[in-house]
């Protein structure tokens, strides 16, 4: 299950950052913090091994406690997911569940009342990512 | 997107127009049509992109813009791209769907710029959601053909 949900804008500022309620979130800011200088050399790196053009970039760093992964649209806009290492998740799923968290930027975006470059407070997006969160998205569902 | 919609969105961006001139004037009609399509474009694009592969390069992006983005608005590709390799990029319609609605007479002539202005703000929108300030202009001569200028924003 994920412990943590960021979403970063094309210049690293948060938008939002949402984290299960028994993990510190001061710590979790710090951490997806640490992983911004991973992604911006995975993106700028010219020798990639892995397909470069991906938007998934996998696994950014190991630490003792989390996996951290990362994704990155088009757009600029980086999603970073902190998993637990005690309840490992397989790659398919981490794959979906940032496409699920892309469906979810997509839908808040087309939101004619919020402004791109702000923080998110929409409703649904809050529960849409606090129910991924909590890993209802391994039942079936859109 | 079924033939009832094609004709209805074609009607629409025509009224706004009318409606632009009524409330705010004639010199507000550029302006508020290019802002409405700047954020058509944002939102657009985010839609569009989300299962394509990573972009590498500018020219990439317009020429995605070029052919995707045209097809999804227009049910066609954009006729001509030129570029001069600088931050300088020509987009040639030749039958701009907005203009073919318009009739082809000299007395409406003046006003085919306003036509483009929506068009304008969606690929300016959406130059600005990949990371590309840039600034599109565009221009008529015959119509139904036009022409759109993007001059990207170099960074100092």
């Amino acid at each position: 299950m994920a412990v943590c949900i960021a979403v970063l804008t094309k210049d690293n500022c948060p938008l939002y950052l949402t984290c299960d309620k028994t993990e510190d979130a001061l710590k979790m800011n710090f951490l997806v913090h640490t992983s911004i200088d991973v992604i911006e050399e995975k993106l700028n790196s010219t020798k990639a091994a892995n397909d470069p053009r991906d938007v998934y970039l996998g696994q950014l760093y190991p630490n003792e406690d989390y996996r951290i992964f990362g994704y990155v649209t088009n757009t600029k806009i980086k999603f970073v997911v902190l998993e637990a290492v005690s309840h490992p998740i397989k790659d398919g799923e981490i794959r979906d569940l940032f496409s699920r968290i892309h469906g979810a930027y997509i839908a808040l975006v087309c939101n004619p009342f919020y402004n791109p470059g702000e923080p998110i407070t929409s409703v649904p997006f809050t529960k849409t990512i606090t129910s991924l969160l909590r890993g209802s998205y391994l039942a079936s569902g859109s | 997107m079924g033939t009832a919609t094609d004709g209805l969105f074609d009607f629409f961006h025509h009224q706004m127009i009318v409606y632009f001139e009524e409330t705010f004037g004639s010199d507000q009609i550029q302006s508020n049509m290019e802002r409405i399509g700047y954020r058509v474009g944002f939102s657009l694009v985010e839609k569009a992109t989300k299962d394509e592969a990573r972009f590498k390069e500018d020219v990439e992006i317009v020429k995605y813009i070029c052919k995707e983005l045209w097809q999804m608005l227009f049910k066609k590709q954009a006729d001509n791209l030129k570029t001069n390799h600088n931050g300088t990029y020509f987009i040639q319609d030749n039958r701009f769907r907005f203009l073919t609605r318009v009739s082809q007479s000299k007395q409406y002539m003046e006003r085919g710029h306003l036509y483009l202005a929506f068009t304008c703000g969606v690929i300016r929108g959406a130059l600005t959601n990949f990371g590309i300030p840039a600034n599109v202009t565009s221009e008529v001569n015959i119509s139904p053909t036009c022409k759109f200028q993007i001059s990207v924003q170099q960074n100092s």
